[in-house]
């Protein structure tokens, strides 16, 4: 804490890219501030596994639109599906609770209306269920899947099974 | 390769489950709801939502059985034991003229519901003229866990209103709005709904009514900093406002032009915004608009809706003798005209074209002291619109203009 550069933080991604960054977008990163709060000496740079570059760029986006109260303009999207699961992750074992919230609404957003095998994949989800139990849900359930126009690719599911 | 991809692939599903909960709580329920058909592990996680959102859009009008039917499902079905935070209903669809009424009872079950289960946050935002004989149970009314409440119920057709309860409990309220309701006259002459909800931070009032024998609407609430309140036609009978908030920072006028003149606000000390975000209606009485422009004087922060500024100047366009005695708008800091998108593309150009007069009638028409002397003056003027960013009025062309 007494450090001369005590202002910047530097963070070194899965990439190898050195982040400087200021010490009140660090606090925002909870497991970084953890991170630093157990360190005994002066920590020089902190490791941050499973976080690449164009994460911290977007991160960095993110914090300078809140500081400024323009956090309705941060969008994600530019980035596709697979991409956001990423970012997902990254700000995740981050900690970083206000990032993670618009983060998951947007998931949850482009997740909302998709068939049920491209959620399955999308999560990695392995179907457990054998067809009988499969139709059972689906069939104590069917109210919530009426007036959709999802594509019903049950179908093709029970059938590769 | 493959084998980095099959991890990635996996690690959303290392999530723990109350994560994945939480990414499904962002969803409309229905669509949360069929996760349950994903594996074993996700058979039963909806049942723990905590969030009950039920969105319905104008395309998709299906007739409200089937609607009710889904509402009632998710209701009986979920875990009972976790705690439920928020009940959301907001039924978009446009419901014509020809639908007969029908009796349902799916607003009432709600309502007992989120009542009944401590709920903090309700909304409630529906077109009711298919619903025959609605009623409010008073359960909703008396609910100690309830902070935030919105009611929106419109009778487009029969212009109908509900009549709000004369008296109820909820003590931890801090957020209200109440679309389309009526309220009680007090003892003392006027409507003073809400006095007993110590709590209530933010009101919003919209297309409500008095009863015929009420001389007019009174607020009084001792923590209450936001209020907004308008009409969209003109059969509002609120001709008096008064104000008993001292907390309040910020007054908010939609619809219609007022049909009530300015509230008196000496008492308002920490009063320091008023919005005009009227998009609607084409007059406002003389002796009203004098009472709210001698308020605008007062006033630090102002936004107009780019019609009621054109109405403001067209008031005064043809009236000198009100225009020779234009109150001077001492405290302005700030002035924002917002214009919207549907209807601004060709207005937003416009203002451009006439850019210096446009401003320079709005210096004169407000009459601002601009301190010469102290160049870095912080009055900002800004023309913006929701889908544009702001047009700063830089002060170059303020000291170009004088």
């Amino acid at each position: 804490m007494a450090s001369s550069s005590s202002n910047l933080i530097s963070l070194k991604t899965s990439d190898g890219t050195v982040f400087k960054v200021e010490r009140a977008l660090a606090k925002t990163m909870k497991t970084v501030q953890a991170i630093i709060e157990e360190a005994d000496a002066n920590i020089y740079m902190i490791p941050i596994h499973n976080v690449f570059s164009h994460h911290m760029d977007m991160i960095i986006d993110y914090y300078k639109l809140s500081v400024a109260g323009k956090s309705k303009e941060f969008s994600v999207e530019k980035l596709d599906n697979d991409e956001l699961k990423d970012f997902l992750l990254a700000v995740h074992y981050l900690n970083m609770e206000d990032l993670f919230e618009v983060l998951t609404q947007a998931v949850a957003d482009r997740l909302e209306k998709k068939s049920v095998g491209y959620v399955r994949k999308y999560f990695g989800i392995e179907n457990d269920f054998t067809p009988e139990e499969y139709a059972a849900i689906r069939k104590k359930n069917d109210w919530a899947f009426k007036g959709d126009d999802i594509e019903p690719e049950e179908d093709e599911e029970k059938q590769e099974e | 390769m493959k084998r980095q991809k099959k991890s990635e692939t996996d690690r959303l599903s290392d999530l723990p489950d109350h994560l994945l909960l939480h990414i499904i709580e962002f969803m409309i329920t229905k669509y949360a709801v069929q996760t349950c058909v994903l594996s074993k592990r996700w058979k039963n996680l909806w049942k723990s939502l905590t969030n009950i959102k039920l969105l319905y859009h104008f395309d998709r009008y299906n007739g409200d059985i089937l609607v009710n039917k889904i509402v009632s499902h998710i209701l009986s079905s979920r875990d009972n034991f976790v705690p439920l935070h928020s009940i959301s209903y907001v039924n978009g669809c446009r419901i014509w003229h020809d639908v007969f009424p029908f009796k349902t009872n799916i607003l009432a079950e709600i309502m007992e519901y989120a009542a009944s289960h401590n709920v903090q946050q309700l909304e409630i935002d529906t077109q009711t003229d298919h619903i025959r004989n609605l009623e409010l149970p008073p359960s909703i009314f008396n609910c100690d866990s309830l902070t935030s409440l919105t009611l929106s119920l419109r009778d487009v057709y029969k212009s109908n209103t509900k009549m709000f309860p004369k008296s109820f409990n909820l003590p931890a309220l801090k957020t209200l709005k109440l679309v389309c309701f009526t309220f009680f006259t007090g003892d003392n002459g006027y409507a003073e709904p809400f006095s007993t909800c110590n709590m209530l931070s933010k009101l919003v009032i919209y297309t409500c009514n008095l009863q015929d024998d009420a001389q007019g609407l009174c607020i009084s609430n001792s923590k209450l900093s936001n209020l907004a309140i308008g009409t969209s036609n003109s059969h509002s009978n609120i001709h008096k406002l008064i104000l008993s908030t001292p907390k309040l920072t910020s007054l908010t006028i939609d619809g219609i032009p007022p049909i009530f003149p300015a509230p008196s606000t000496c008492n308002l000390t920490l009063f320091e915004e008023l919005k005009f975000d009227c998009l609607d209606g084409d007059t406002m009485g003389e002796d009203i608009f004098i009472s709210w422009l001698h308020l605008l004087a007062k006033i630090k922060i102002i936004t107009l809706s780019f019609k009621i500024l054109k109405l403001m100047v067209n008031i005064l366009k043809n009236n000198s003798s009100m225009r020779a005695q234009l109150p001077s708008f001492v405290k302005l800091k700030s002035l924002k005209v917002e214009a919207y998108p549907w209807k601004c593309d060709e207005r937003i150009r416009e203002m451009h074209a006439h850019h210096l007069f446009f401003f320079f009638f709005i210096f004169f028409f407000f009459n601002v002291n601009y301190d010469a002397n102290n160049g870095a003056s912080s009055s900002t003027i800004a023309i913006s619109s929701p889908s544009k960013p702001s047009v700063q009025n830089p002060k170059p062309i303020i000291k170009d203009i004088f």
